[in-house]
């Protein structure tokens, strides 16, 4: 906005000119600046002064073991630590091979210091005080071998086999017994929630999707009515009516509490995802496939080779958003007495010994929830510059 | 599905082959299939219901509910736990569900505008504040937000023998208790002349934005259309000897007297909601103003319009058009979001189904009722969102 060259060299420093030019560029400006720093600060300092001589921090290293995995029985734990340290070797290998040649940034670094102190520090004695030093380091130690080693297309059908490991993983015999899905807790819980809805509502809306875009009309009346009803349901009544319903549909097999959430999450999801996709569906042009089926491509080929791919590339976006929207709602179950993260926190603050700790609790898992949804939608700001064929 | 057959050998095209009668097959078979899952479904729940001798009848609305709901009443009757049957306890509880979600609209999109603009703003400090405000919100879970606000903010504030009224306001753990305009009895007489006097408001306006259209002159519709609508509540206030008085809250031995007062649970639900969706219409605000060509701008600032005309008379109205779409998936979101209110205790119309339920035994049929209410409420607001969208569209020839 200002001419430079034409003013007089400005005795002013760097900083003095930014700020002239940013925060005091005239009255109104000046004024908003004031009153928005005095909020600032105001908020800083009393959430500073809480954090550091009020709050009573010990109740979440005291829980650190029940808020990450809830009553998963001790003995069984190996489980998820070999799924921890499995995924974070995987995940270190596909970000390396992703991001070739690029350097680390700092607060990465900073991130892994910080989880890997915390629990060193407070859990000395405990396996975690070991092993989660041990699977930030795998990220680490992954990535750089990603770099050099890994092509990422190899890590795509790994992640497809770790999934199904782990499926068998957490729910197999292996002479010790099984571990029951109730027994799931934490963060465990809230990542299974996740992880299966995203993973079993994805095809199950892009069939929804192509079933309502199809000529034909019966299947596209039925879709579209599946689609909206669903829509139009709150998640808190459809996990409700999972809970009642689901034993009764399927003539009395007695399925648990946490696999009927999983359907009911399921079923919500794929209906947005639906109309997601749907919209990517509608946004490749007509001409694409008239001329798939020019060069002799039949109508699944044309569907899944060349319609598909170019509908999901354009709204990855909007999936990523439903992804994160779902992570989210995975906190819903606690309603219906299930014990993921807000669950979890809702007892711990109930018991006698931790009476008054709901602060401490809520905003631990809140920085909990912020990091994963931050983290996928940073991933697919990466991968939407990675898949952009218009450089 | 293009076609494929050679016309000259249609009699020897097989079935097999003839991609319409294809297309008749296939959907015969899907349908046949959904039909078969469907039956065997309600076969399998009246069979487990059978099992635990429950029927699936609607019946039981018209017993009595039997349970307080501690606020709401049905659209202005008065509910009475011992006499009232079931449909009516609905219908309280529906009532507090369209109070929260318009009250948490209007709110809501107030907040998020002025947070969006506050994202474009040139200053630094607004614009960084605004946008930690909307990733704070948008990156963690509504229930845990509403739990904070309920359990931690709301229920810490001090009990409402201790708490220090604002400019008439009571801030405390009972609530919030502020002045209002309090009802007389006769006070229902009023309510017509509330909805006459819109209708007189909406046809001053219309009639005089017709005629600025014929004119051409610069007649201020909107504020004559405001001042009949304004006038006509005068007089018939006055008329009716005054219905309404001013009220203010007064602390008594038993919370607060006077006024009005909201409970702690919709406060902590209102708050939650609100500041939660204007997170999103911040976002929405936002992508529509900047889709907004620059070049707007600098005509109107060219014109000598100064920062806040433009914004108002330029760029909102027309990045509203883009806006209406998406702010309309936030209402559907913001209503279908206040069934949360069962985390809290508030008596919306789940928590009251939920409550049926479990006091009748009947959880199945009340669960199915929510989410018909849920149904056509998202339905109503989908369809009026749609026919504004339509109206407001922009109109090419």
């Amino acid at each position: 906005m200002q001419a430079t060259n034409s003013n007089p060299p400005s005795r002013d420093s760097k900083w003095q000119l930014w700020a002239k030019e940013n925060l005091f560029s005239n009255t109104i400006n000046s004024i908003l600046t004031i009153l928005t720093g005095v909020l600032v600060i105001w908020v800083v300092s009393s959430l500073g002064i809480w954090a550091l001589t009020q709050a009573k921090w010990n109740v979440i290293p005291a829980n650190f073991r029940i808020l990450m995995t809830g009553s998963f029985p001790t003995e069984q734990l190996w489980r998820t630590w070999t799924a921890l340290i499995v995924v974070c070797v995987a995940s270190g290998l596909h970000w390396g091979s992703l991001s070739r040649g690029a350097k680390l940034p700092i607060w990465t670094y900073f991130f892994g210091a910080a989880i890997t102190l915390f629990t060193a520090i407070t859990q000395v004695g405990h396996p975690s005080g070991i092993l989660v030093p041990a699977a930030v380091l795998a990220v680490f130690a992954g990535y750089f071998i990603g770099q050099t080693a890994i092509p990422s297309r190899i890590m795509n059908i790994a992640w497809v086999v770790i999934f199904f490991a782990t499926v068998l993983l957490f729910t197999m015999d292996f002479g010790t017994g099984a571990v029951q899905t109730k027994e799931w807790g934490g963060l465990l819980l809230t990542l299974m929630l996740s992880i299966v809805g995203i993973v079993a509502s994805f095809p199950l809306g892009v069939a929804l999707a192509i079933g309502r875009t199809s000529n034909y009309p019966i299947i596209s009346a039925i879709c579209t009515v599946f689609i909206e009803v669903v829509r139009g349901t709150p998640l808190v009544v459809v996990f409700f009516i999972a809970q009642l319903f689901v034993p009764l549909l399927l003539g009395g097999v007695n399925i648990d509490p946490v696999a009927r959430a999983m359907v009911g999450i399921t079923i919500f999801s794929a209906a947005y995802l639906a109309e997601n996709v749907r919209g990517g569906l509608q946004s490749v042009p007509q001409g694409q496939i008239e001329a798939a089926r020019a060069v002799g491509l039949n109508g699944t080929q044309t569907l899944l080779l060349i319609v598909l791919p170019q509908a999901l590339k354009a709204v990855l976006p909007a999936l990523v958003g439903q992804f994160i929207g779902l992570f989210k709602d995975t906190s819903l179950v606690y309603i219906i007495g299930l014990k993921e993260l807000a669950g979890i926190s809702d007892s711990i603050r109930s018991n006698p010994d931790f009476i008054g700790t709901a602060k401490e609790l809520y905003f631990t898992i809140s920085i909990i929830y912020f990091i994963f949804s931050y983290a996928m939608s940073s991933g697919a700001r990466s991968l939407e510059k990675q898949l952009n064929t218009n450089r | 599905m293009s076609e494929l057959s050679v016309v000259s050998e249609q009699a020897a095209v097989p079935f097999y082959r003839d991609v319409k009668k294809l297309a008749v097959i296939a959907q015969v078979v899907f349908l046949a299939v959904v039909i078969a899952a469907i039956l065997v479904l309600i076969n399998n729940v009246s069979v487990g219901l059978k099992k635990q001798d429950l029927s699936f009848g609607f019946g039981f609305v018209t017993q009595t509910a039997g349970f307080q709901v501690a606020e709401g009443t049905a659209f202005g009757l008065p509910y009475d736990s011992s006499n009232d049957n079931i449909i009516k306890v609905i219908l309280v509880g529906l009532y507090n569900t369209l109070r929260i979600a318009i009250i948490g609209m209007v709110l809501a999109t107030l907040l998020g505008v002025l947070v969006g603009i506050a994202r474009l703003s040139s200053n630094w400090l607004l614009n960084r504040v605004a946008l930690v405000y909307v990733e704070i919100l948008r990156n963690t879970p509504l229930l845990v937000q509403l739990v904070v606000w309920y359990f931690i903010v709301i229920l810490q504030l001090p009990a409402i023998s201790n708490a220090q009224p604002v400019a008439g306001v009571y801030l405390s753990n009972s609530g919030l208790a502020m002045p209002w305009m309090v009802q007389k009895p006769d006070a229902i007489n009023f309510f017509p002349f509330t909805i006459l006097a819109v209708v007189i408001g909406l046809s001053v306006f219309t009639f005089f934005s017709i005629q600025r259209g014929k004119s051409g002159k610069p007649i201020p519709a909107g504020q004559f259309g405001l001042g009949a609508w304004v006038l006509t509540l005068l007089l018939s206030f006055f008329a009716l000897g005054q219905p309404l008085e001013y009220g203010a809250p007064i602390r008594g031995n038993f919370g607060v007297n006077g006024g009005l007062t909201i409970s702690p649970e919709f406060t902590a639900l209102l708050v939650g909601l609100v500041v939660y969706t204007s997170s999103f219409i911040a976002e929405i605000t936002r992508a529509g103003i900047q889709s907004v060509h620059k070049g707007q701008w600098e005509a109107s600032r060219a014109l000598g319009l100064g920062y806040s005309e433009t914004l108002q008379l330029i760029i909102l109205p027309q990045a509203l058009r883009v806006m209406i779409p998406p702010l309309g998936n936030q209402y559907l979101n913001l209503t279908k979001n206040s069934s949360l209110a069962v985390a809290i205790g508030y008596s919306d119309v789940l928590n009251v189904l939920n409550t049926t339920g479990n006091q009748s035994g009947q959880n199945l049929q009340t669960m199915v009722i929510a989410g018909g209410i849920y149904l056509v409420l998202s339905l109503t607001i989908a369809t009026i969102v749609n026919t504004y969208n339509r109206a407001t569209k922009l109109k090419t020839r």
